[in-house]
C-alpha cells in the first residue's frame, strides 16, 4: 500500500497540472445556461427556511382570524364538554357499590332537599342508577301514573320508588 | 419529506461538469452543447433525483454520460468521419487545429476508458468512491486504474518534442 501510495505521489505534479488545467466553461455559455433555468424553478429555489415562514405565518393568521370571532374560546368548551362526557361514561360504570351512602344520589343533594333524608333516598347498594330514577311512574310505564316529579318532591312515594310495588289500575276517563 | 433541489448550487456544478465534459470531448462546441444539454436534462427531469443515490455531482454526470453516449450514436448514423473512432476525435480535432501540446491534447490521445477516468477524477473532481458508484467498480480499483491512466499519460506527454508543459504552469513536469 505504502508502494501504492509513493507511486501516487509520482504524479502529485501531474495532478497539480490537469487540477490547474481544467477546462473552463465561456461566460456566454455560464450565463446562458443559468438563464435558461425553467420558470417553474421558483418553487425550487426558495429556501427551506421562507417555506417554512410562509407557512406559519399563513397558520397564524388563520388562528388570529379565528380568534377574532371566537372559534377559539367555542373550540375550547367545546372539547371541554366533549371531555367532560368522555369523563363521565368511562368512570360510571367503575363506581365501587360499596362507596359510602352518601356518595350516590348528587341530584338530591342539590336539589335543597332535607339533609335528613339523604340517607333515605339512596337506593340498596348495587342497585345501578339507570334503574330507579327517570323514569316515569317509577318505571310502570302507565303514563296516568303521576311522575314523582323533581327531586326531592316525592308525590307521596318515600324518596324512591317502591322496589315490588304493584302497578296501580287508573281507569282512563 | 423535504425535497432537495440537486441544482441549487449550479453555479459550482456547471463548471465542474463542463471540465469534465471537455477532458472526454475536447474543448470546444461539444462540450458546450452537452453541457447545455445535460443541464437541460436535469432542470427537466430533477424531480428524479433521489439524494441518497448520491450527491448531485454525480447525478450530472450520469446524465452527462448518457448525452455523450447519445452524440456519438448520432455522429456514427450520419456517417461522421469523426465518429468513425469516437476516442480519436478530440486527438484529430487537435491535430486539424495544430495547436501546440498541452496537457489537454495529451489526456485526449488516451483511450476512453483512461479519459473517462480523468475527466471524472479531475475535471468533475469526484472522490475515487464516487467514481466507483458511477462505474460499477471498488474504490480499490478505481485507484489502481486512475495510477495507469497518470502513467499513459506521462508517456504521451513524454513523446512530444517539447517533452514539458506549457509555460504557464509554475512547475513543469518533467520526464
Amino acid at each position: 500500500m505504502s508502494l501504492f501510495r509513493r507511486e501516487m505521489t509520482e504524479f502529485s505534479d501531474l495532478e497539480r497540472e490537469l487540477r490547474r488545467e481544467r477546462p473552463v466553461p465561456s461566460s456566454e455559455l455560464l450565463g446562458r445556461l443559468k438563464r435558461d433555468r425553467s420558470p417553474d424553478d421558483r418553487h425550487w429555489a426558495r429556501p427551506l427556511r421562507a417555506r417554512l415562514a410562509l407557512a406559519g405565518g399563513l397558520t397564524a393568521l388563520l388562528l388570529g382570524a379565528l380568534a377574532v370571532v371566537g372559534g377559539l374560546g367555542q373550540a375550547a368548551s367545546g372539547g371541554r364538554v366533549a371531555l367532560e362526557q368522555v369523563k363521565d361514561v368511562v368512570s360510571a360504570p367503575f363506581k365501587n357499590p360499596k362507596q359510602s351512602p352518601g356518595t350516590h344520589g348528587t341530584a338530591t343533594t342539590t336539589t335543597g332537599a332535607p339533609s335528613g333524608s339523604l340517607s333515605s333516598l339512596d337506593p340498596p347498594p348495587g342497585t345501578p342508577p339507570g334503574q330507579d330514577q327517570y323514569k316515569p311512574g317509577c318505571g310502570r310505564g302507565d303514563p296516568n301514573e303521576p311522575h314523582t316529579g323533581p327531586p326531592g318532591n316525592h308525590n307521596g312515594f318515600p324518596g324512591r320508588c317502591p322496589p315490588s310495588a304493584p302497578p296501580p289500575v287508573t281507569p282512563l276517563p | 419529506m423535504v425535497r432537495r433541489d440537486p441544482l441549487a448550487r449550479l453555479d459550482k456544478l456547471i463548471p465542474a461538469l463542463y471540465a469534465y465534459v471537455a477532458y472526454r470531448l475536447g474543448d470546444g462546441p461539444d462540450a458546450d452543447d452537452v453541457t447545455s444539454d445535460t443541464i437541460e436534462r436535469a432542470l427537466r427531469y430533477r424531480e428524479s433525483y433521489d439524494s441518497r443515490k448520491g450527491d448531485p455531482m454525480a447525478w450530472l454526470i450520469g446524465i452527462a454520460r448518457n448525452c455523450i453516449s447519445d452524440l456519438v450514436s448520432a455522429r456514427q448514423r450520419l456517417h461522421d468521419p469523426r465518429a468513425a473512432d469516437p476516442e480519436s476525435s478530440p486527438q484529430d480535432v487537435e491535430l486539424e487545429t495544430g495547436r501546440r501540446l498541452t496537457l489537454r491534447g495529451a489526456v485526449a490521445r488516451l483511450d476512453d476508458r483512461e479519459r473517462e477516468l480523468l475527466a471524472l477524477r479531475y475535471g468533475a473532481d469526484l472522490t475515487a468512491r464516487q467514481i466507483g458508484a458511477i462505474l460499477g467498480l471498488r474504490k480499490n480499483a478505481v485507484e489502481v486504474a486512475l495510477h495507469r491512466a497518470l502513467a499513459r499519460l506521462r508517456d504521451e506527454l513524454a513523446r512530444e518534442p517539447s517533452g514539458e508543459l506549457r509555460p504557464s504552469t509554475s512547475r513543469a513536469v518533467r520526464f
